[in-house]
């Protein structure tokens, strides 16, 4: 019981971090269409800047993941309106511009903060162990699922109940109509590229508490959003949730139980999904 | 027509060793062209600099001279890039005419480029360890410090000597992850241990909880992960879990450098485990280094400069020892006579080209706020024991 409640709750805080890394991803890819390889970048941008502030500064946790979101907002911001609104309907560079971007932003990372990596760190309130059952669990983690949920519901709420969202989704069915009805359309979508960028720079540093930060991750983030989105689904918070917590415990409990196929559980999974369901589990129908 | 011939042949005769002296020192004149393989841009373009350093400073205590012939160092980027360092190591070779190269450090780069060297005949050499196909297959490679099994089998011997009787052990899964856990498990049950569980974690794992839930009961968890990230998850992760079972780390001085160590914090102290340099080492030379590679490079050096240092030591003993001839079949015989003392401690090597040099036990210890590596043993001369065996 106690093996299993653990191997569960890890895999949930995982797969939050992972939820947290896809939505931002699965929204601009289904609203706008573009498939920002650099969102991992970004991700590490924040993870980055809110150590700086949480950590080197010694300011609380909560305000790193604040000006961490929205430093790593802006830099989406600029990546948007400098250069990708130029590529819309072209896949292929947008891919190149956005891969290109890994480069530069790793490499910036490296340059700015040197190349040893830094320690997971979270708030000091959740520096510490939850006594559950007979065993202990980190609170950080619990910390974790919370701030995910949170989040996540923020995330859907401003999809289905605000008028950005109903604009974004009229967007994604038909543009052009949206557009002759008067309504800024390109606006509205630099405002969501902003919204993706902070929640991958956030989120950066809510991973830091599991993961520390290191100039790899904005590749390794990279290939994780990937799968969640082919997983659970192009364009859809819940999706992304579901392919996220899916994920997250079947790695969990993979590597408990399998430890030598740990590095194929999320591949397996995918792969599955394309066979039986190539929109992903929540995805829209082509 | 006779006379002629007997001319000609009497003028040659005199001729000839003129001109052999001559392309002797035409010869001599030439720099000797060492050449190193760095990864000064990608994912460990922090370590670039470091191994060169060591080099630099190797080369900079003799005047970049040996046996009268000037020293040229060309570096080359490898990107830590297994493609890269193929074509900058032809480059090297076919281009610059090195017959010596330093590096590189990753074992897949390794790999790419051992055939073409051996084909070549280059004398190459390891930063930091290497697979044992190096120097069975190939024979043109030092391998320094010692071979995967041969850095941690003290490790194995320590646990045993502290009284453990069954440990787990958890390690990368790839080729110098077994390796490592290899030596830490030669060297426990060769004194009585029993290694009762063996859990391998993928490259780059970044949640060792779900391996933190599994552990069986034991003695001690011993561990190699390959990186600085993955170590410190993992302390951290345990603390978190509230693992208790005593722990034995491996590569510590190289992976938990000063920055790492400082934001580790308090987890770390009491940290026993393997490691190849240890600065704070008493010794008259080391302390002498440590001070001169402080005050020049900005910052007390670690493993990685220690290494480069003590490898560029040997190769330039061994040219001294051939009076400045870099060919192979010259100088990979006499580096293989050579014994010297470096800051890490002795150095000589086997007739295979591996090093053979101390093994340090080392613990994480506070004082005055700061954080630092400790020796508590020392295991003099070791030597993979497997290696006897082929």
């Amino acid at each position: 019981m106690r093996w299993f409640i653990i191997n569960m709750l890890n895999g949930v805080s995982y797969g939050m971090v992972l939820f947290l890394i896809a939505s931002g991803m699965s929204i601009v890819l289904g609203a706008m269409g573009i498939t920002n390889l650099a969102h991992g970048a970004i991700y590490m941008v924040g993870a980055y800047v809110g150590w700086t502030i949480a950590v080197k500064w010694g300011a609380t946790f909560g305000l790193g993941l604040l000006v961490g979101g929205f430093f790593a907002g802006l830099v989406g911001l600029v990546i948007e309106r400098g250069l990708l609104r130029h590529l819309y309907k072209q896949p292929n560079e947008q891919v190149l511009l956005t891969f290109g971007f890994v480069y530069i932003l790793s490499n910036l990372c490296l340059w700015v903060w040197g190349g040893y990596s830094r320690a997971p760190f979270t708030a000091g309130f959740l520096d510490s162990s939850l006594e559950m059952f007979d065993f202990a669990y980190p609170k950080a983690r619990l910390g974790i699922i919370l701030i995910g949920l949170l989040l996540g519901a923020g995330l859907w709420w401003l999809q289905d109940k605000t008028r950005l969202g109903a604009i974004v989704r009229a967007g994604m069915d038909d543009k052009e109509t949206t557009m002759a009805l008067g309504i800024n359309l390109e606006r509205a979508f630099a405002i969501l590229f902003f919204i993706s960028s902070f929640i991958a720079g956030a989120t950066g540093v809510i991973g830091a508490q599991l993961t520390g930060v290191d100039t790899e991750l904005g590749m390794s983030v990279l290939l994780l959003g990937l799968i969640v989105i082919i997983v659970g689904g192009v364009g859809s918070i819940q999706g992304a949730l579901l392919g996220g917590i899916l994920i997250g415990v079947l790695d969990a409990f993979g590597r408990a139980v399998f430890p030598q196929f740990a590095m194929f559980i999320m591949y397996v999974t995918m792969i599955v999904v394309l066979i039986f369901r190539p929109t992903g589990l929540l995805g829209r129908k082509i | 027509m006779k006379k002629f011939m007997t001319l000609f042949l009497t003028i040659g005769i005199l001729i000839f060793p003129m001109g052999i002296g001559s392309l002797q020192k035409a010869r001599a004149a030439e720099p000797i062209k060492i050449g190193t393989l760095l990864d000064l841009t990608g994912p460990m373009a922090f370590l670039g600099p470091l191994l060169k350093s060591g080099i630099v400073k190797a080369l900079e205590e003799v005047n970049y001279t040996v046996a009268g012939r000037k020293i040229e160092l060309i570096a080359e980027d490898t990107a830590n890039d297994m493609n890269v360092s193929l074509e900058k190591t032809k480059k090297l070779v076919e281009l610059d005419k090195v017959h010596i190269i330093l590096g590189p450090l990753m074992g897949d780069a390794q790999m790419a480029i051992a055939p073409y060297l051996a084909d070549k005949k280059v004398l190459a050499s390891t930063f930091y360890s290497g697979t044992g196909e190096l120097h069975t297959k190939f024979k043109n490679w030092l391998n320094y410090p010692t071979t995967l099994v041969g850095m941690t089998i003290p490790l194995g011997y320590y646990a045993a000597e502290l009284g453990y009787k069954e440990i787990i052990t958890l390690g990368g899964d790839y080729e110098g992850g077994r390796g490592f856990i290899q030596g830490i498990k030669l060297g426990f049950e060769a004194k009585g241990g029993k290694v009762i569980q063996q859990i391998w974690a993928p490259v780059g794992t970044t949640d060792f909880g779900p391996y933190l839930s599994m552990l069986k009961k034991a003695d001690c968890l011993a561990y190699f992960v390959p990186a600085p990230p993955e170590q410190v998850r993992l302390l951290k992760q345990r603390k978190e879990f509230g693992i208790k079972i005593p722990v034995l780390g491996t590569i510590l001085t190289g992976q938990l450098v000063d920055p790492i160590l400082a934001e580790l914090g308090d987890i770390a102290v009491g940290l026993q485990g393997q490691a190849v340099y240890v600065a704070s080492r008493k010794d008259p030379l080391n302390e002498k280094w440590v001070a001169e590679m402080t005050k020049q490079f900005g910052h007390p050096p670690g493993d990685f400069e220690s290494n480069s240092y003590a490898i560029t030591k040997a190769v330039l003993a061994g040219l001294k020892a051939t009076n400045g001839d870099d060919s192979f079949n010259k100088l990979w015989p006499a580096v293989l006579k050579v014994k010297i003392n470096t800051p890490q401690g002795p150095l000589a090597f086997s007739q295979e080209g591996v090093a053979v040099v101390n093994g340090y036990i080392v613990e994480v210890k506070k004082k005055e706020g700061k954080y630092y590596f400790d020796i508590v043993k020392t295991y003099e001369k070791v030597v993979d024991p497997t290696m006897k065996k082929k």
